[in-house]
């Protein structure tokens, strides 16, 4: 049984599980349609069953369309889509480990978010667990779990998941045969912290805070999907001049974002000059932000209905001047950056992410602007003030380290010509609405295209106003399981950190 | 008494052979082990006692068309067969515990074949004239094809065997030829009559009968181009065979083109000497390239053993070339130190190869790949491994050091060579030969290393048990042998001036090893006063501690103060540690691996990956291909079955071999149609063979 | 090209903040803890609403003492209870070095490492923004190495652990390995409001609260995420080069 409404920004088609196929194949091969999340709700408590969500773009308005499944609250299930749209892996085994919903014929189900010793049989998500719950510890087997047998001679080569430099928890076994890089298995999810389940049931303003620290370098973007999707939900339009501060600090927060990714390349290739002065640029960016919001990181910016914090003209002008700054000192380092023989000889042809893959494994984000795929929600599904601003979106097809190099400094020049544009044309008015909530039993989306690329955020609204169900899904979730892939080709060992680094990807946002 | 001891041997032999075909089966092996270690020990009694002048000859009348069988023992002769009976001797030890579980089908054969062999190898290296020698020789060779043929069962030992005494017969063929043209000249075949043709042959024709040599001898040596059969055979034969094969029989080859290339064939020219030092330059370096990226442990030291042999065959050519080129002291330096490698070789070679046999028997496998961690289970061998590891790796002060040094340092002394392309190509095969070395290191840090060291990769491995104790016995001297050649020597180069003193006329013991423990007078007299005072005529047999291993001052060195500094660092290092007081409580901590739970042996690197740098550097040499597939597109990511294998083909198998083998087939293809099968076609055949005959008989 | 590096690197010339001899305008505009004006209709006409709308703990009000506690390491400036206030009672401060000494470090610890002191960094379970700010102590702003301490790349060779994040299940585990892994005399910092008390995720089932609930800490540096000179100050602190400012404990 299908059925169609609009809700807020998207189209929804509800089916029952034996039509999820059809439906999501339909939409799936349709062109111009790409892939944004697949999760499960638990609508028990709401007189439903269990529900899988998948989200989808279109290039039609509204935009964006939604398939409601409808499984039973028995013994839930469905059949498995990964082996047709290898994308899905990673989305399929979380709804299968989280909520306990059974996923026919998926070619690996294993754990892959929660913990080796986490007890079988409890769904952390599943509505009737809470989140503070002290479970009962099981004995560790397989931390990490054993992978398909190599042939003679192949080195498992294990990575992490402490590191030697300061970097993020998780686990790489890279199949080596001396040098060459055969092949690269990813354990993340050892910073699992809960993040979907923390947000149920709190005010919506401390659920805010929650989606903040999903990624810190990513907090404004991703909190902003979060509002967005609030703001859907209660079906409200956010004043112009919040909507212009929305994008100014949104091209903030990818500045110094690709200045840090800069500064990370430099150090995996040794570039030490380099590497000292993205870090002063970054430093001088982040104390720029202190000044304006209060946070280095943009924490507290973004509030449900608008932004927290109006700049004065001053403040403005301070932003200004920053860009124009920024500029003069990036002029000579990006073109030093980008011809230095030592730096540039370990980008080119390194980690290459084929066009082909980056689609298969549905990348996002400027890895795969970098890879021929030409796609910005900013320019495709525009939000804030994102309509009204003049900027381009960089493309390039080599895939490589350097490709996505250059489509990072391309990316910062158009952001600094958008802050400049914002603090130009920024119109007067009120930053905030007052008082936004959504009525209960609503749900909302939305997105923000972070330095990592496509977030998105769906919402659900209890019946006593707090939040029933936040589901984040981070550029980096997606990006990751497109990693894997990358790693392998013409590599050797210590080409590793540049494809680790050049891919800049976190961690704590596809682990949540 | 050189004959006493000589007859003395060869009545032990024979009582180990007999007593392997006659006693109850039970009682065997260790009856006929015992009397091959006995005569292994008279022999080299009999050899030392050769070597430090005690001569000997014998005539044995035979009524054979070619004259009497006769023996003459002389300082050359006693000096290899103090290396047979050496090695004979750790052979005969260690092979009472490793053929225990053998069983008893075939083993009086072995037992028999072994103790003739070392016989055999008697009656080379003491014959007096080139039948004899012959004899010997194609004894030698039949009996080291039985001796490999010991699991005959295994298709793969039966072809190895058959292609070494394939290549050895084209060898002793060529050997034949070369000493025919010796005899034709010389009117006999006794060894004076030899020396006497050879004086009498112009300087062409004793070019040719020295490349016979080479080629000829060279076969059973195992250089290039033939040296196909050493990588099969040597690894086929059981480990105390192969320790045999590898550290004497090769050797039969060096001594048989030393006696008649060098000692009976007198000078030749120095172009041809160059030659030689190019091939086996070329062997050396193809030698250590192919053992880098072997897996079966015993497949790397047969080719190490080719890089090694390569290294003497250039050592002898550059002898020879200096010789030809009237140098005769830097000649006779040089072929001082081809004997030192030889010696060396056959001590640590053998003693590798006897602890192969150990590590195989102990895990149950010759794969590389599956060992690991060996060195905890087996203490013993693993400890004698590392003397062999280290001598062959030629690191100061073990046994491999002098030799290698002293050849490369006279290689850099061609300046009063004219030509400047002779320089120069010498320059070139320096390079080689520095390579070689260079490599070899990387070969037994990897052999020792991943067999040895770190965790075990299989389960095999971590069962492992130690050898037996007559095994470790059997190792052990040798090991003893290998730390005297390093530690001590002055002693030895000593001892052989008495080899090359005879064999080129110059003795050069004075400026190798400098007199400094006497009171010799001359450019020393200062370095006297360092040392000599101490050991002033203590009556040691040599004359100081230190080598310089050139005609002119150019280097020294001294394995023996290096190893009494290490000695004494070691030990003052030691007690500054015990001296010190520790602070606080020892923890074990198990390994770091960046917080996983446990690291295994699957997570280090083994044999493969340690070469793999080394296969791609040359890979344009190796032609070798790593065929790579993923397969399971769907699951990639860490979860795909992948595909990996590398193949590398036998070395000059496609531009040489194969060609070969196929010309070959097609030629013996058209020969087989001459055995038709009719009779009158054979009839035919005798009446054209009578009809030549009968034209011949006229003209 | 390297010599244009060179001439970049030297032209920038120094910039290296003075921390701790002193500041310039490094913490301009950063929110730091909540200054309670605890005169202003506190105990009549206050609703506890700042209490309330803290999420991580650090604002708790005890009903049988009646006191208003302010827990500094569990806060994370967010300023919602200065929001949340009617009565202005509470105003964010600028306060951010509030590093606290959990247990009094050996002196001869002390005098080991007071130096020379190199940590090891343990990810478990932070959003990034800690490592971010710890990545930015190395930079020529802040300059780490002045003060002589640095991250080393092995617990083997470290005289310490910097754990962000409020250790995860799943990282407790190797938490506990690289502790093992290094030798003591140790120090154990805790680098952030989720590594002090678990932050806004303190006893989830997924997380615990913080480091200290799985090893014994010695300094925590409360923040979300701190501030470098915040870090400097913990660091410090726990190298007795500086001195506690926080409440007492």
């Amino acid at each position: 049984m299908i059925a169609r409404r609009a809700a807020g920004n998207r189209a929804i088609v509800e089916s029952d599980g034996s039509s999820f196929h059809r439906v999501f194949s339909e939409i799936a091969n349709t062109p111009e349609t790409r892939f944004g999340d697949l999760f499960a709700t638990d609508d028990r408590e709401d007189g439903g069953g269990f529900s899988v969500h998948a989200m989808f773009s279109i290039p039609t308005s509204p935009g964006w369309v939604e398939i409601d499944v409808a499984l039973s609250d028995e013994l839930p299930g469905f059949a498995s889509l990964a082996m047709t749209y290898p994308a899905l892996g990673w989305y399929e085994r979380e709804i299968a480990e989280q909520f306990g919903i059974g996923v026919e014929g998926h070619p690996r189900l294993r754990r892959l978010t929660l913990p080796a010793n986490w007890p079988r049989g409890y769904y952390p998500m599943r509505r009737d667990r809470a989140w503070n719950e002290r479970t009962p510890f099981q004995e560790e087997l397989d931390e990490i779990p054993a992978l398909v047998e190599a042939p003679s001679g192949v080195v498992d080569y294990p990575l992490g998941p402490v590191r030697s430099g300061v970097v993020e928890s998780a686990h790489y076994t890279l199949r080596t045969v001396g040098e060459e890089l055969l092949d690269c298995a990813l354990q993340l999810f050892y910073k699992h912290r809960g993040v979907e389940k923390r947000a149920e049931g709190l005010r919506l303003e401390h659920a805010l805070l929650v989606a903040e620290r999903v990624s810190g370098t990513s907090a404004f973007n991703n909190s902003l999907a979060f509002v967005r999707a609030l703001e859907d939900a209660a079906a409200v339009e956010v004043p112009a001049r919040g909507q212009w501060l929305r994008t100014l600090f949104g091209e903030l927060e990818r500045i110094y974002n690709h200045l840090s990714a800069f500064a990370d390349l430099a150090q995996a290739t040794g570039l030490a000059v380099a590497q000292a002065q993205f870090e002063m640029l970054k430093e001088k960016q982040l104390r720029l932000h202190g000044v304006l919001t209060g946070h280095r990181y943009l924490f507290g910016t973004n509030a449900i209905g608008g932004v927290a914090c109006d700049l004065s003209r001053e403040r403005i002008a301070m932003v200004r001047n920053g860009c124009k700054a920024l500029r003069e000192w990036l002029k000579p380092l990006e073109a030093m950056y980008l011809s230095t023989p030592s730096h540039v000889d370990r980008l080119l042809g390194t980690g290459i992410l084929t066009p082909e893959d980056a689609r298969l494994f549905g990348a996002v984000g400027p890895i795969a602007r970098a890879a021929g795929i030409d796609r910005d929600l900013r320019r495709d599904h525009p939000y804030a003030a994102y309509g009204e601003v003049d900027f381009a979106v960089p493309l390039e097809t080599g895939g490589d380290a350097m490709a996505r190099t250059r489509v990072r400094f391309a990316e910062v020049h158009e952001a600094i010509r958008v802050v400049e544009q914002v603090c130009d044309g920024i119109p007067g008015g009120s930053t905030c609405l007052a008082g936004v909530r959504p009525s209960p039993g609503t749900t909302g989306f939305g997105w923000a295209e972070s330095s990592h690329g496509e977030t998105l955020s769906w919402v659900a609204v209890a019946a006593n106003g707090t939040l029933c169900r936040y589901r984040v899904r981070p550029a980096s979730f997606a990006n990751w399981q497109a990693f894997a892939v990358a790693v392998p080709g013409h590599n050797i060992l210590t080409d590793f950190p540049v494809i680790e680094q050049s891919f800049n990807l976190s961690v704590a946002e596809a682990d949540r | 008494m050189t004959g006493w001891l000589l007859a003395a041997a060869a009545l032990a032999y024979g009582c180990g052979a007999v007593s392997a075909i006659v006693l109850p089966v039970r009682a065997t092996r260790h009856v006929s082990l015992a009397f091959a270690a006995i005569a292994s020990i008279a022999a080299f009694a009999t050899g030392i006692a050769a070597l430090f002048g005690g001569t000997f000859d014998a005539t044995f009348e035979t009524g054979l068309p070619l004259g009497p069988l006769t023996l003459h023992a002389d300082s050359f002769g006693g000096l290899f067969l103090a290396i047979v009976g050496l090695v004979g001797f750790a052979a005969s030890i260690y092979a009472i515990d490793y053929l225990r579980p053998h069983g008893t089908h075939g083993l009086r054969g072995t037992l028999a074949v072994l103790n003739v062999l070392l016989l055999s190898l008697v009656g080379i290296v003491f014959a007096g004239d080139g039948f004899s020698f012959l004899i010997a020789w194609e004894v030698m060779a039949a009996l080291s094809y039985l001796a490999v043929l010991s699991e005959h069962d295994d298709r793969e030992v039966r072809n190895a065997a058959y292609l070494m005494i394939a290549i050895s017969e084209i060898g002793t063929v060529l050997i034949v030829v070369a000493i025919v043209m010796l005899a034709y000249a010389g009117g006999g075949l006794g060894f004076d009559a030899l020396r006497t043709g050879a004086h009498m042959m112009s300087i062409a024709q004793r070019d040719w009968v020295f490349a016979l040599c080479v080629l000829g001898f060279g076969a059973k040596i195992g250089i290039l181009p033939l040296q196909l059969w050493l990588p099969e055979a040597h690894p086929a034969a059981p480990s105390h065979i192969s320790a045999v094969l590898s550290a004497v029989i090769v050797k039969m080859g060096v001594y048989g083109l030393l006696r008649f290339g060098v000692d009976l064939l007198g000078p030749v020219d120095a172009w041809l000497g160059l030659a030689t030092l190019s091939l086996g330059a070329l062997t050396a370096l193809l030698g250590v390239l192919y053992a880098a990226v072997a897996n079966d442990c015993k497949r790397l030291l047969a080719y190490s053993t080719i890089e090694n042999v390569g290294i003497i065959v250039a050592a002898i050519g550059l002898g020879v070339m200096m010789r030809g080129s009237g140098l005769p002291i830097l000649a006779a330096i040089v072929l001082m130190f081809a004997l030192y490698h030889v010696l060396g070789h056959a001590t640590y070679k053998g003693l590798l190869f006897l602890g192969a046999g150990a590590i195989a028997e102990g895990t149950g496998t010759r794969d590389l790949e599956a060992m690991g961690g060996l060195m905890r289970r087996m203490p013993g061998t693993a400890f004698l491994c590392l003397i062999g590891s280290l001598s062959i790796a030629a690191l100061p002060p073990f046994a491999g050091f002098t030799s290698e040094w002293g050849f490369l340092e006279t290689l850099l002394q061609s300046f009063p060579l004219q030509s400047t392309l002779v320089k120069l190509l010498l320059g070139l095969a320096t390079a080689v030969i520095a390579l070689a070395a260079a490599l070899a290191v990387l070969v037994f840090v990897r052999f020792y290393g991943t067999a040895f060291l770190a965790m075990p990769r299989s389960a095999a491995a971590e069962n492992a048990r130690e050898a037996g104790v007559s095994m470790r016995v059997g190792m052990a001297v040798l090991a003893v042998a290998a730390l005297f050649l390093g530690v001590l020597p002055t002693f030895v180069l000593t001892a052989l001036d008495r080899v090359t003193a005879p064999m080129l006329g110059v003795s050069v013991v004075d400026r190798v090893v400098p007199p400094v423990f006497t009171n010799y007078p001359g450019e020393y007299a200062p370095l006297v006063s360092l040392g000599g005072a101490v050991f002033h005529n203590l009556g040691l047999p040599v004359k100081g501690l230190i080598v310089i291993p050139a005609a002119h001052f150019a280097t020294i060195g001294s394995p023996s103060y290096l190893t009494i500094a290490l000695l004494l660092a070691l030990g003052i290092v030691w007690l500054v540690m015990r001296a010190i007081p520790v602070r606080g409580p020892e923890r074990t901590a198990p390994v770091w691996a960046g917080g996983i739970p446990t690291f295994s042996g699957r997570k280090e690197y083994g044999p493969l990956a340690y070469a793999n740098p080394i296969r791609l550097i040359f890979s344009l040499f190796y032609r070798s291909r790593a065929i790579y597939e993923p397969l399971d597109l769907a699951a990639r990511g860490g979860a795909s079955r992948i595909e990996y294998r590398q193949e590398i083909p036998e070395p000059l198998w496609r531009p040489l071999y194969r060609p070969l083998v196929r010309f070959g087939d097609t030629l013996t293809a058209r020969i087989r149609l001459l055995q038709s099968g009719s009779v009158n076609a054979y009839v035919f055949y005798i009446f054209v063979i009578v009809l030549i005959a009968l034209i011949v008989r006229a003209l | 090209m390297k010599l244009g590096w060179l001439f970049r690197g030297l032209r920038t010339g120094v910039v290296t903040t003075r921390y701790p001899n002193s500041l310039d305008d490094e913490l301009a505009g950063i929110r730091g803890i909540p200054y309670i004006d605890v005169t202003a209709g506190h105990d009549t006409a206050c609703e506890k609403t700042c209490a309330q709308s803290c999420l991580s703990g650090a604002l708790r009000y005890d009903e049988s003492s009646r006191v208003l506690e302010l827990k500094e390491e569990a806060c994370i400036m967010c300023g919602l209870c200065a929001k949340a206030c009617p009565h202005d009672a509470v105003a964010m401060s600028s306060d951010v070095e509030l590093a606290v000494l959990k247990q009094r470090v050996r002196n001869d610890v002390n005098r080991l490492f007071r130096r020379s002191l190199h940590l090891r960094h343990v990810d478990a379970g932070s959003c990034n923004g800690c490592e971010s700010e710890i990545k930015m102590l190395m930079s020529p702003f802040y300059d780490l190495h002045r003060l002589g301490i640095f991250i080393s790349t092995s617990p083997r060779a470290a005289d310490g652990l910097l754990i962000t994040g409020p250790v995860t299940r799943a990282m407790e585990a190797p938490l506990r390995r690289t502790y093992e892994a290094t030798a003591d005399p140790k120090l154990v910092i805790a680098t952030g409001a989720c590594a002090s008390t678990g932050g806004i995720f303190a006893g989830g089932s997924l997380t615990h609260e913080g480091a200290g609930a799985v090893l014994p800490v010695d300094v925590t540096i409360p923040g979300c995420p701190p501030t470098p000179i915040a870090l400097l100050h913990g660091l410090l602190l726990a190298l007795g080069r500086a001195r506690q400012r926080a409440g007492a404990r």
